[in-house]
C-alpha cells in the first residue's frame, strides 16, 4: 500500500482526516491498521474476524476523530476504540464464557519455563486459553487494564477478574510446562 | 521466573508484532464512509427542504389566517359603518380624510347650530317671563339662526364645489337635507313654544319660570326624538334621553297594569260568585 506522505505532523494529518479528507484518513488508516489488526487478532482467533472488526473498529474512529482532543496518545486512543469493539463482536457472538470451574494444576515453578518464545508461539497460547480467561488476561497483562477497569468493560465483578486471570496464569503455566518438557525430552532424545 | 516477567517480554512482543491487512480492506473502509457520508448528506438535503417547505407553508398560511380572522372583518366593517354614518351625520369627518384644511372650517360650521339653539333656548327663558316683546328677539334670533343655517349650505356648498366629485355632492345633498329638516323641527316647536307661552299669558297673565322651562324641555325631546326619526342615525345622548322616556313610560304602564289586574280580579271575583 503506497501513500504519499502529505502533511507534515500527526495534528494536522488527525484534523484533515476529521474533516472527512480521505487522502488523510488513508494515511492513517496505513499507518495504524496493521498494529491494529494485531491488538484485534489477540482477542479472535479468526483472522478474517479480526481484520472485520478492525475496519468498522476504524470506521469508528474516522467518524468520532472530531471527538479527539489531543489530550492522550492518538495511538492510545485508537487502540482503546480496538479493545473495545473486540470484546463487543466476542458478546456478540456469545464467545465470552467465565467459567468458574476449578482447574487442578500442579504447583509449579515458572522458573523452569524457557519464556524465549516467538510471537507466533505466545499467541497460539493465548489461542489455546477458554474465551473468558483469554479476554481478561490479555486486558490485563497486554493491555494494562486495572481489575475495576476489565469488570466495567466486560460486566462482569471485580472477584471474576481476578479469579479469571488467575486461572488464565496456571493455565499458561501448565501449557508451557508441557512444551518445556517435550522440548527438553526432544533435546534428551 | 516470576509471572510478571514472563507477561512483560509477551506484551513487548505482541506490542511490536503487526500484522498487514489485507489488499482492499482501505477500499471497504472508503466505501462504507462513502456510504454513511451520503447519507449524512440525504438526511440534511430533507431537511433542509423540510425547513424550506414550512417556510412557504408559514409564508402562505399568514395572508389565509388574515383573511380568516374575524377581527379583520370586524375592523374593515367598522372602516366602511364609519363612513356611512360620516356621510349621513356629519360631513366634516368624511372631507377631512381627504382634505384637512376643510375639516377645521367645517367644524367650525357645525359648532354655531348647537350654540345657536341653546343662545335661542337661553334668551327665551331670560326673556319671555319680563316682557311679552322679548319674543321678537326670540324669532329675531331664529331668523339669525335660519340665515347662518343658510350660510353653513353655502359654505358647505362651497366646499363640495372644490372637492368636485361624486362623494363630495352626495355628502351635500344629505347635509343639505338634514340641516333643512332640522330648521324645520326647530321651527315648528319655537312656535308651538311661543304659542303656548302666549296662551298661558292671555290666560294666566304671568307664566312663571317652571312652566317655561318645561315647556322648553318638552320640545328639546321632541326635537331630538324627531331628529333620531327624520336622519335615520344614533346618538347617545339622544338614544339616553329615549330611553329615559321609557323608564318614566314604564313607570305609567306600570300604574296600568296594576289597575287592569286588579280590574280582572274583581271581574273573576264577580263572575264566579256563588248567588
Amino acid at each position: 500500500m503506497k501513500v504519499i506522505q502529505f502533511y507534515k505532523s500527526e495534528t494536522q494529518l488527525i484534523k484533515r482526516a476529521a474533516k472527512q479528507h480521505r487522502d488523510a484518513q488513508q494515511q492513517l488508516y496505513a499507518q495504524y491498521a496493521p498494529k491494529m489488526l494485531s491488538v484485534c487478532r489477540q482477542y479472535i482467533r479468526d483472522m478474517h474476524f479480526a481484520e472485520e472488526v478492525m475496519l468498522s473498529g476504524f470506521l469508528k474512529v474516522f467518524l468520532n476523530l472530531k471527538n479527539f482532543k489531543f489530550e492522550g496518545s492518538f495511538e492510545g486512543w485508537v487502540r482503546r476504540i480496538m479493545v473495545n469493539e473486540s470484546i463487543s463482536f466476542l458478546r456478540k457472538e456469545k464467545q465470552i464464557l467465565f467459567t468458574d470451574d476449578i482447574v487442578n494444576h500442579h504447583e509449579e515453578s515458572w522458573n523452569n519455563i524457557n519464556t524465549e518464545l516467538e510471537v507466533e508461539q505466545i499467541q497460539e497460547l493465548i489461542d489455546s486459553l477458554p474465551e473468558g480467561y483469554k479476554t481478561v488476561f490479555v486486558l490485563y497483562a497486554v493491555e494494562g487494564y486495572k481489575h475495576n477497569e476489565i469488570a466495567k468493560a466486560l460486566e462482569i465483578s471485580e472477584s471474576t477478574s481476578k479469579s479469571q486471570l488467575f486461572k488464565a496464569r496456571k493455565m499458561l503455566q501448565q501449557k508451557l510446562n508441557q512444551q518445556n518438557k517435550i522440548s527438553n525430552g526432544a533435546i534428551e532424545i | 521466573m516470576a509471572p510478571l516477567k514472563f507477561e512483560e517480554k509477551m506484551k513487548e512482543k505482541l506490542e511490536q508484532r503487526a500484522i498487514k491487512p489485507s489488499e482492499n480492506s482501505w477500499e471497504q473502509l472508503a466505501n462504507q464512509l462513502d456510504d454513511i457520508e451520503h447519507q449524512k448528506k440525504g438526511f440534511k438535503k430533507i431537511w433542509w427542504y423540510g425547513i424550506a417547505a414550512i417556510f412557504i407553508g408559514t409564508l402562505m398560511m399568514i395572508p389565509i389566517f388574515q383573511n380568516n380572522n374575524p377581527a379583520s372583518d370586524q375592523d374593515n366593517n367598522q372602516f366602511v359603518d364609519v363612513n356611512h354614518k360620516d356621510i349621513k351625520q356629519n360631513h366634516a369627518d368624511v372631507v377631512s380624510d381627504k382634505n384637512p384644511e376643510l375639516k377645521e372650517e367645517i367644524t367650525s360650521i357645525d359648532k354655531p347650530e348647537n350654540k345657536n339653539t341653546e343662545a335661542i333656548v337661553l334668551e327665551q327663558k331670560n326673556s319671555i317671563p319680563k316682557k311679552t316683546n322679548n319674543l321678537v328677539t326670540t324669532t329675531f334670533d331664529k331668523e339669525n339662526f335660519l340665515n347662518e343655517n343658510t350660510e353653513i349650505s353655502t359654505k358647505s356648498s362651497a366646499i363640495t364645489i372644490v372637492k368636485n366629485d361624486d362623494e363630495a355632492n352626495e355628502i351635500e345633498q344629505s347635509k343639505e337635507t338634514t340641516l333643512s329638516a332640522k330648521s324645520e323641527i326647530i321651527d315648528d316647536k319655537i312656535a308651538n313654544v311661543v304659542a303656548q307661552i302666549e296662551d298661558l299669558q292671555k290666560n294666566n297673565i304671568e307664566v312663571t319660570d317652571e312652566e317655561i322651562d318645561r315647556l322648553l324641555r318638552k320640545a328639546q325631546r321632541e326635537i331630538t326624538a324627531e331628529k333620531i326619526l327624520k336622519s335615520n342615525t344614533v346618538s347617545a345622548s339622544a338614544l339616553l334621553q329615549d330611553v329615559e322616556q321609557e323608564l318614566d313610560e314604564t313607570f305609567k304602564q306600570r300604574v296600568f297594569e296594576a289597575l287592569k289586574t286588579g280590574f280582572q280580579k274583581v271581574k273573576t271575583a264577580v263572575v264566579e260568585r256563588e248567588n
